[in-house]
């Protein structure tokens, strides 16, 4: 009986395999939905399934009261600062420890990544003490610094793989056929790490734009990113125009998925457990 | 000659121009529930600018941040000019921070505030550290759609529990929102005598006490942990009867975040101690921000200002000014003088009977 | 320079080159830490004196373990949970089936949208009027309903699971494909069913792949700090009570606040040191 029903279930497995699947992208893709479906809904009260009317109002509130560009605004200069802070260490970093020798590499890439293995909130505490006696609270470098504890060392790793596998052949060709190293640089070295410095880039973005412990510990009224403004918004109550400043707030996340999902291989997102 | 009159002419004009009146001022507020901050943003603050000449920045903090940002202020160099605190009595008793006082000679249209309402806040005396904006009270807010026959006291409310078992929406009173508190204090207040000195074991508050257990236990279980909570349960139709603002409960309906069958009445003897929110100006603060921020006030106390925010806000305004609002007003919420009868009377708002609430609420909740 | 040896050279130009790495891991990691750490010695408010009472408060207090409790309990089940879930899931993706390409893209959005969003989502979706249980009340109404999702233990082990789980998924998966399928091949024609070629052969096999997806999880779970917040209703974790301690508290409460916080990297650390020694065991073997 049992036999059978586990041959059964082996030779649905085709069935069930898509069921487990359906339903995971089910579960996954609904709370977007419906997050998507308050930004736009009214009345929408006792238990009905979709809400009566639609409307643009939460939109309209979040750009005109909660003053959504501004704070838009705010959250494209912290991110940019850090990407280009993080990318800067990254390349230095990365050029070391891909094509130099260094005694205890490996030791000394695993503890890059300790400000991402312990939680943010252990040393946000002393981040947000230095930077009040520093007056770094409340201003843009301020947070984008912090931010860059989160993405450096993700860059860091991305780029030493990246130099790692910069094909010397290609170089020394460059310089037999003549090129002056400049030339070698732009033509040669640039394309081959391209694919690397934008990944990094990529990574670092989306780390630093949806950054939050750090932020909180940083942040002051003038420096407002848009996940605090969230954060703030579902305080207040109003779950529609959270829902809407959400909504806004993770399009570009969801399009720079799209880009990367078509690049990038899963495993380099989780971080580079090697070694493990 | 002509050339240097011309000169020294220009030089104290620019000398003058740099001494007035500064370009930005930052309106902080940490009071706000998100009607309010439209109605600053929107309306109150614009039309200000437009009257003083000054841009205002309106800016949304905490009390707790904007205490610690005051502390790190070097002397005369405060960056608040006008502050809304969400509990001045927090202000006051904080030592490092200084408030200006404020009197009628800066204030003109302080004049105008109903003297009650400058007396004491949360149980400590105002001392002209703020003028009152305005007067805010909690009400029994019900969805009529569901509670067709609402209690009109709290004994009533108490004796009629069963009719609405699982559906009274009481927030958990160690809640960061004051509505923790207030909900409890009025119903004890309604079953012993607050205006005693407050004894924990006397009688008549032990009993009070027992009652407010038993009623936790009718109300919709887990208790909501802030009042977004009970509004999400009362906008689901599992909450039919809360106790919350007034006026935040009646905008939403208007809104279109809560039903629009949402209702507030009163409850007897007093649904809540209710509220004064304050306008207050630091004292560590430039003095040509000061002399904006006494206008500034001065503006927002108007009788056009406050006779607008009750006709918009459904709030109560803190000048006495009752007989220029118009009359459809009354016809949505209860008359101010209703309203403050429905009120605690400020001397059985027993600070120590708060501070028990607020410490030991928490251990009776089912 | 130039009159250094060439390998002093070298070695000044690494250094060069790792400063600014350097300064990043050290200026706003380890001295912030070292701050932390202070801070959490000194009484409250005071710039000298050194105390250890607020380690014994927390720690001794029945709110302290409490709150221990629950974020490793949180941790755990969570990435029990995602093993649990990941390993069928990893086994069924890398087979080419139809559509296999979207439903690997499926997994990554919890990794690239905020916590606070995928929270929020989450709790509109299980709430007492949200889609779950509207879709109990009405297609299986047997489940006498609401069931209540939000803010409870329950519910907030499942948002962990949803945010958390693709790690332990990505990894496994691709230890998976990369499994030489000779062995499995082998192991077949040596006449195992299915089933025994799975439990004795390929498990064992992607074990490393399980354990490192699950060490990323677990960590994650267990600082996790905007999703508790938001939806964690009355369960504080160690990262909510931390934030507590300086938010509700005026003055603020730095030095018991710091302390919790050591207290949570230290046992992050410990965790992860033993887990790292248990991985390296296994590869020894």
């Amino acid at each position: 009986m049992v036999k059978t029903y586990t041959r059964g279930l082996w030779n649905g497995r085709l069935i069930l395999s898509y069921t487990l699947l359906v339903c995971l992208s089910i579960v996954i893709f609904s709370p977007f939905v419906v997050i998507i479906v308050k930004s736009f809904g009214k009345g929408w009260f006792g238990k009905l399934w979709l809400p009566p009317t639609l409307t643009l109002d939460w939109y309209k509130w979040a750009v005109n009261v909660a003053r959504l560009p501004e704070v838009m605004k705010n959250t494209i200069i912290v991110v940019a600062m850090a990407v280009a802070m993080s990318t800067i260490v990254g390349i230095f970093s990365g050029w070391a420890f891909g094509r130099r020798h260094i005694p205890g590499k490996e030791v000394l890439m695993s503890m890059i990544l300790l400000p991402r293995m312990i939680p943010p909130i252990t040393y946000a505490l002393g981040i947000a003490r230095i930077f009040y006696g520093l007056n770094l609270v409340n201003t843009h470098f301020g947070i984008a610094l912090a931010h860059v504890t989160l993405c450096a060392p993700y860059a860091i790793l991305v780029m030493s793989a990246t130099f790692e596998g910069l094909d010397e052949r290609m170089l020394e060709a460059a310089s037999v056929c003549g090129a002056n190293p400049l030339r070698t640089f732009f033509h040669v070295t640039l394309p081959q790490i391209m694919p690397g410095i934008l990944s990094s880039m990529i990574f670092t973005f989306t780390t630093s734009y949806n950054e939050f412990t750090l932020t909180l510990m940083t942040y002051g009224p003038d420096t407002l990113t848009l996940p605090i403004r969230t954060y703030l918004a579902v305080g207040e109550g109003y779950w529609e125009v959270t829902s809407a400043m959400s909504v806004i707030m993770v399009l570009p996340s969801l399009l720079i998925l799209f880009l990367i999902q078509r690049q990038v291989k899963p495993e380099q997102l989780v971080g580079g457990f090697k070694g493990l | 000659m002509k050339k240097l009159f011309t000169i020294l002419f220009v030089l104290a004009v620019v000398a003058a121009s740099s001494f007035a009146a500064p370009k930005e001022i930052v309106f902080m507020d940490s009071q706000s529930g998100a009607n309010f901050q439209q109605w600053f943003q929107t309306i109150a603050l614009p039309a200000a600018e437009e009257f003083l000449g000054v841009k205002i920045k309106y800016v949304v903090g905490s009390d707790a941040e904007i205490i610690e940002r005051m502390k790190a202020w070097k002397t005369g160099q405060g960056d608040i000019t006008v502050l809304f605190p969400k509990s001045l009595a927090l202000f006051i008793k904080t030592n490092q921070v200084k408030l200006d006082t404020l009197t009628t000679a800066k204030i003109p249209n302080m004049a105008k505030i109903d003297p009650d309402l400058q007396v004491s806040t949360e149980g400590i005396p105002v001392a002209n550290k703020g003028a009152a904006y305005w007067w805010s009270t909690y009400a029994l807010i019900y969805n009529s759609d569901l509670v067709k026959n609402p209690p009109k006291s709290w004994q009533e409310f108490y004796d009629r529990r069963a009719e609405w078992k699982g559906h009274i929406g009481f927030i958990r009173p160690d809640a960061k929102s004051s509505g923790g508190w207030r909900q409890p204090f009025a119903f004890l207040n309604a079953f012993c005598d607050f205006s005693k000195k407050f004894d924990p074991q006397a009688a008549d508050f032990q009993d009070a006490w027992a009652k407010l257990k038993d009623f936790y236990t009718y109300c919709q279980l887990p208790l909501a942990a802030e009042p977004t909570n009970a509004f999400e349960n009362f906008n689901a139709g599992d909450t039919w009867i809360t106790v919350y603002a007034m006026d935040y409960s009646l905008w939403s309906a208007r809104q279109g975040t809560m039903p629009p069958s949402t209702k507030a009445m009163f409850l007897t003897p007093g649904i809540d101690a209710g509220g004064q929110a304050y306008l207050v100006v630091p004292d560590n603060i430039p003095v040509e921000n000061k002399y904006i921020a006494y206008k500034l006030i001065n503006y927002l106390l108007s009788d056009d200002q406050q006779s607008r925010m009750v006709s918009t806000m459904w709030q109560y305004n803190s000048t006495l000014i009752n007989d220029k609002v118009p009359g459809i007003v009354w016809e949505q919420i209860p008359r101010i003088e209703v309203a403050k009868k429905a009120a605690i009377p400020p001397e059985r708002v027993n600070a120590d009977a708060i501070t028990y609430i607020k410490k030991n609420a928490v251990g009776i909740i089912p | 320079m130039r009159f250094l040896p060439s390998r002093r050279r070298e070695g000044l130009t690494t250094l060069l080159l790792l400063l600014p790495g350097f300064a990043v891991f050290f200026g706003l990691f380890v001295y912030p830490f070292i701050i932390t750490i202070i801070q959490s010695l000194r009484p409250e408010g005071e710039t000298t004196g050194w105390t250890l009472e607020y380690y014994g408060s927390f720690l001794s207090s029945a709110h302290g373990q409490q709150v221990i409790g629950l974020t490793f309990f949180l941790a755990i089940a969570t990435t029990l949970l995602s093993v649990l879930l990941s390993v069928p899931l990893a086994l069924i993706l890398r087979r080419k089936i139809r559509g296999h390409r979207f439903f690997r893209a499926v997994p990554l959005i919890p990794l690239v949208i905020p916590g606070l969003i995928g929270a929020l989502g989450l709790l509109l979706v299980f709430g007492s009027r949200g889609w779950f249980n509207l879709f109990l009340r009405d297609v299986l109404p047997f489940i006498h309903g609401p069931v209540a999702v939000d803010y409870t233990i329950t519910g907030l082990t499942l948002f962990y699971v949803w945010l958390y789980f693709p790690y332990t998924l990505l990894t496994t998966l691709s230890t998976l494909e990369g499994l030489d399928p000779g062995i499995e091949e082998a192991a077949q024609v040596s006449g195992a069913n299915p089933w025994k070629v799975l439990r004795h052969v390929v498990l064992p096999l992607i074990m490393p792949g399980i354990l490192s997806g699950s060490v990323l999880t677990f960590m994650n779970a267990f600082g996790a700090f905007s999703i508790p917040l938001v939806a964690g209703g009355n369960y504080r974790p160690l990262s909510v009570d931390v934030y507590k301690q300086i938010q509700l508290f005026v003055p603020a409460h730095w030095s018991q606040a710091c302390s919790i916080a050591v207290i949570m990297g230290v046992m992050q650390v410990a965790f992860l040191t033993f887990y790292m020694r248990v991985l390296r065991g296994r590869k020894v073997r």
